[in-house]
């Protein structure tokens, strides 16, 4: 499965994509990610794992994005590698995200405002 | 007479998930046949999706003609896919490109493809003929080395 969901301290989610984003597996992870769009609020997206991506799972990130912003939430992508980045500056998504190269500026970037 | 290098290899599917996520193993091997760098596949890997997930979602292939029909061909420094379909008329040459959203509050999840295609195409063209879409594109063998 090339998503795994994880909910870490301080109200954060982390969500791991990993290997192909293609075909397949943007149909894999489209429900996961709509899932954690209707549902978290502080997310961070690692793409350090991801192999391959294009506009499938693009769209797919970027719906949950939607999701959560309309919540008033938070999300940022993490470390992705240079051939992904490329797709994702090429597509204009780097201009919808903050993309963060180190795990805890984003952690930090997505933390609940102090009550 | 065609040489062996300009021989198609050829990938027919329907717009089943299953069938259109085959479309990047065709590929893979076609494109190991001639030799080609992995720099340029990852670009045709890019490209292929889109304009296959184009008529997927978009063209309406009609009942009798349900297929896709993918050509490759290598000649010379150049990689060409061709993609065949029956359905409703887009043209991806001249399709206008969506402004770029300027937040994520704006963003439309459509539209990203488009710039995809055209960056990691050298050259994309289109025809419509016999009732049938015909979009070709063309990738630099030589460059992406």
């Amino acid at each position: 499965m090339p998503i795994v969901i994880e909910d870490i301290e301080g109200g954060i989610t982390k969500v791991v994509l990993s290997g192909r984003i293609d075909i397949a597996g943007a149909a894999q992870i489209d429900m996961p990610m709509s899932i954690v769009g209707g549902t978290k609020r502080n997310v961070v997206v690692d793409l350090s794992e991801v192999e391959f991506i294009a506009s499938l799972g693009l769209r797919s990130i970027v719906l949950s994005g939607k999701a959560v912003l309309s919540k008033k939430g938070k999300i940022v992508l993490l470390s992705p590698r240079p051939a992904v980045e490329e797709v994702i500056t090429t597509s204009g998504v780097d201009e919808l995200f903050k993309i963060y190269r180190d795990e805890f500026a984003a952690i930090a970037a997505v933390a609940p405002d102090p009550a | 007479m065609a040489k062996p290098d300009e021989a198609p290899d050829q990938l027919q599917i329907t717009t089943a998930q299953a069938d259109l996520a085959r479309l990047y193993a065709w590929l893979d091997d076609a494109s190991a046949r001639h030799n080609l760098p992995p720099s340029l596949l990852e670009a045709m890997h890019i490209a292929l999706e889109e304009a296959v997930m184009n008529v997927s979602m978009h063209a309406i292939l009609p009942a009798d003609a349900p297929e896709i029909l993918i050509s490759f061909t290598a000649k010379g420094d150049v990689a060409e896919l061709l993609i065949e379909d029956a359905g409703q008329e887009f043209n991806s040459v001249t399709a206008p490109e969506k402004p770029r959203p300027k937040s994520l509050a704006e963003a439309e999840p459509g539209g990203m493809g488009l710039k995809l295609m055209r960056r990691y195409c050298k050259d994309i063209s289109y025809q419509r003929t016999g009732g049938r879409n015909l979009l070709t594109l063309r990738f630099p063998i030589l460059c992406c080395e």
